[in-house]
């Protein structure tokens, strides 16, 4: 107190955004820090300040950079829910920031160690929320690290440990940090980050609201995407031997489709009409009570292998024995173990000449993980009024397994699908047989070119097709059909052919 | 009369300075089917959308008002000709003030004076909003020495239950004058017409608009199409159903030979037929199945 001036006392404390001369401070308090990992480097640093510099906020103390921390903005939505720390910050270079997106995803928070108990991290967080409210953001999420559950994994799961924070039974630096701050827990997620030792690659997810969110009317409020990938199988119709290689080749496409991550694959109608090739029966009434005999094992082969490879399998058709009749029976085997049946409606004269099949008497929507779908055998696709009910119903796709003997055949199938898509809004999925079963009457000669549909507008390809096989050929095909693109085209586009109806009118005109 | 001779327009957006050369246009599209025999010219929907090039960008009310001025000459000219050159006329659509409001509406002008019309009964949003126009509120059935006929125009096709409601009461023939102008809409009519005719077993007669104006205008500037008649996939006809198709974006017209006696044989000899198979009392069961699941679900919430 030599002169009693008081600037020798004071100190200020400057929250600002992070500058490019701020670099070596930040690389060496992050050092600091987190000893055990690697820390930025000056390209990733680069490219934070470029794609979001309202993002990164540091704390001067004295002229020295004491805390800082780092965001971007995403549609978490966009996400997997088990998403990694990599997959968020785009290998921490945020070139996935996204200035339309709806939620602030914190990165990294840092104090100095000499610096703690100054309520840094407290004003990191509330800088954080400041920017979320300034930029009218839904919410800030931020993966957390639970760096001493390593002591406690072998007495707690690391839900228990989490529990125990918020009981504060246990201080964890991280989490008891975020919890203050008012964060409320999410979820437990695993593979985080491969290198923090410390929690195991643990991490929680915490969200912190933004009550002061004004929700605008932009797309952005849809879940942005939902692809649902399908893999249509053009089966041929080959001669076989035995049950075993009929299996070896259903189960070589279900592998192949499991493969490519698909969410579906898809078999033509009267798939098990190939065992006939072994079967020796020529009178075709003996041959599908044959089949029918079939029944458990088909059932039991198709339900492994949708658990095995993890893939929903619309498994053809099937002809099935009740009560002493032959119903002609499409089968969804969900990945998930479970089994359901349409048997097919409109019987074709050459089914109920030749096979003595009788039509089937309901119409059933069923769901599964990626939405409600419905299953049309061959010709019942050309009825539109069934389609009608089932999209009324909900369902999203149709898939129409079917089996041609002649071009016609197939084009009707065709044409009708193309047509079932723009009128109800729904993806058309059509699987078909190929070959010729030289040694089985009535099924010798088939024509197929299996494909995707959908409606033609912007939002699809503009011919609504997304994809279609080679003709005659065995093969597959893959796509992926989006069903929030779906979604959103019912809900927002212009030529509405569901919304639009005159159903009015239908029935008047019916009565007269 | 089995056969019947039938030309649809893909009806070309040219230039026009005076309204005397749009009317020529038409004249020398029905001097050519004319000259090809036809019994029955099909032109497009908005046909008569193509005065509005002649005159300076207008909003949907003007081009109302506009449009209307020349309902009595579109009438007179129609009539004349169809007279004229002994040919049913369906002269595309015309916006014109009917009882309530605007209405889009096919004609069928035939050559003894009678005149048969239908209103677009499924209007597109463009049509609701900014023509705000009267949608048509039923189907004519119209009688012809053909057989049974019905309009329906461009949307119209997208929904399979009025071709159902038509072909439960003897239309062998469905006249589909449309307007598209983006690849998308097109293959949704077309799409559409074609399984409407597999569905239901006769013949969708699609007519359109190609080509672009040199002046952009809010209502029309650009078609893009092809006409055709499609029958269904199955014997005795092709086995894609184009009877007869005309060359994408081509100002032409298409002429197909419809034999009705082959509809007939294809209901009775076809491989399939879809208009006979149906089951409408599964249909009406799933539905109210549907319907009771429906209002057991609003009990339970």
């Amino acid at each position: 107190m030599t002169n009693g001036h008081i600037s020798q006392y004071e100190t200020k404390i400057i929250i600002r955004n992070i500058e490019r001369k701020d670099f070596p401070a930040i690389i060496e308090l992050q050092l600091e820090c987190f000893p055990n990992m690697n820390p930025w480097k000056i390209e990733q640093l680069e490219s934070h300040i470029r794609k979001f510099p309202e993002g990164q906020i540091c704390v001067e103390y004295d002229d020295q950079i004491i805390g800082s921390c780092s965001s971007l903005i995403v549609n978490f939505n966009d996400y997997l829910e088990q998403h990694t720390y990599s997959e968020i910050t785009d290998k921490g270079y945020i070139t996935n920031h996204n200035p339309n997106g709806q939620n602030l995803y914190g990165m990294e928070v840092m104090v100095h160690p000499e610096f703690r108990r100054m309520k840094i991290g407290r004003r990191l967080y509330e800088a954080r929320k400041r920017l979320a409210e300034q930029l009218n953001l839904r919410s800030i999420i931020v993966g957390g690290r639970i760096p001493l559950y390593h002591k406690y994994n072998d007495k707690l799961t690391p839900r228990e440990y989490a529990e125990e924070v918020l009981q504060k039974n246990i201080y964890d630096p991280v989490l008891t940090f975020q919890m203050m701050n008012g964060f409320t827990l999410k979820r437990i997620i695993t593979d985080y980050l491969p290198e923090d030792k410390e929690s195991l690659t643990y991490a929680t997810l915490l969200e912190w609201n933004n009550i002061e969110f004004k929700p605008t009317k932009s797309k952005v409020h849809y879940k942005m995407s939902f692809p649902v990938r399908i893999c249509v199988v053009q089966y041929m119709m080959k001669k076989i031997e035995s049950f075993e290689e009929f299996a070896t080749q259903c189960e070589h496409y279900v592998d192949v489709a499991s493969d490519y991550k698909s969410d579906f694959v898809v078999f033509p109608e009267n798939i098990t009409m190939q065992l006939l090739s072994y079967l020796e029966e020529r009178s075709p009434s003996e041959a599908v009570r044959k089949l029918s005999e079939f029944t458990p094992q088909y059932i039991e082969l198709f339900t492994e292998l949708a658990v095995k490879y993890n893939v929903n399998v619309i498994g053809g058709s099937h002809f099935v024995e009740r009560n002493n009749r032959i119903y002609n029976v499409a089968h969804l085997f969900r990945r998930d173990g479970t089994i359901a049946q349409q048997t097919k409606l409109h019987i074709s004269p050459i089914e109920q000449k030749w096979w003595g099949i009788n039509g089937g008497s309901t119409l059933e929507v069923f769901d599964t993980d990626c939405g409600k779908i419905s299953i049309m055998l061959s010709n019942d696709i050309e009825f539109p009024e069934i389609s009608r009910i089932v999209a009324g119903e909900g369902a999203q796709i149709i898939f129409v397994p079917y089996c041609a003997e002649d071009r016609q055949t197939f084009l009707r199938v065709k044409y009708c699908s193309q047509a079932r898509a723009i009128e109800n809004q729904v993806f058309v999925v059509t699987a078909g047989t190929v070959g010729n079963l030289t040694h089985v009457d009535n099924v010798d000669i088939q024509y197929a070119q299996s494909g995707i549909y959908t409606p033609s507008d912007f939002s699809f390809a503009r011919d609504g097709i997304a994809g279609e096989c080679s003709e005659n050929t065995e093969t597959v095909f893959m796509a992926e059909v989006d069903m929030e693109v779906l979604h959103r085209y019912k809900q927002t586009k212009e030529v509405l052919t569901i919304k639009d109806r005159r159903t009015d009118i239908y029935s008047l005109q019916i009565r007269s | 009369m089995t056969l019947l001779n039938i030309a649809n327009t893909q009806y070309g957006l040219t230039d026009i300075e005076t309204v005397d050369q749009f009317w020529n246009g038409l004249t020398s599209r029905i001097e050519d089917a004319a000259k090809q025999k036809v019994n029955l010219l099909i032109f497009p929907e908005y046909t008569t959308l193509h005065l509005l090039s002649l005159v300076p960008s207008m909003n949907y009310i003007e081009a109302c008002d506009y449009l209307d001025s020349f309902s009595e000459a579109y009438e007179e000219f129609f009539q004349t000709h169809s007279s004229k050159f002994n040919m049913m006329i369906l002269a595309g659509t015309h916006i014109h003030k009917g009882i309530e409001g605007y209405v889009n509406q096919a004609s069928l002008f035939f050559p003894d004076g009678r005149k048969e019309i239908q209103n677009k009964i499924h209007l597109t949003p463009e049509e609701k909003t900014r023509w705000n126009l009267e949608p048509g509120e039923g189907i004519n059935i119209i009688e012809s020495d053909w057989g049974r006929l019905a309009i329906l125009t461009c949307y119209d096709i997208e929904f399979p239950e009025l071709s159902r409601i038509a072909a439960d009461q003897g239309v062998e023939l469905i006249l589909c004058p449309s307007y598209t102008d983006t690849v998308a809409g097109y293959y949704r009519v077309q799409n559409s017409a074609r399984a409407r005719s597999i569905e239901n077993q006769l013949f969708v007669a699609l007519s359109g608009i190609v080509g672009v104006l040199e002046e952009q205008r809010l209502q029309i500037d650009k078609g893009h199409c092809t006409a055709g008649v499609f029958g269904p996939c199955d014997y005795p006809f092709p086995d894609d159903g184009i009877i007869k198709a005309g060359e994408v974006d081509e100002d032409m017209l298409i002429v197909a030979e419809l034999d009705f006696s082959l509809l007939r044989e294809n209901r009775n000899y076809g491989i399939v037929s879809p208009f006979y198979d149906r089951r409408p009392d599964l249909y009406d069961r799933e539905r109210d199945v549907i319907a009771k699941r429906h209002l057991e679900d609003l009990k339970t919430v």
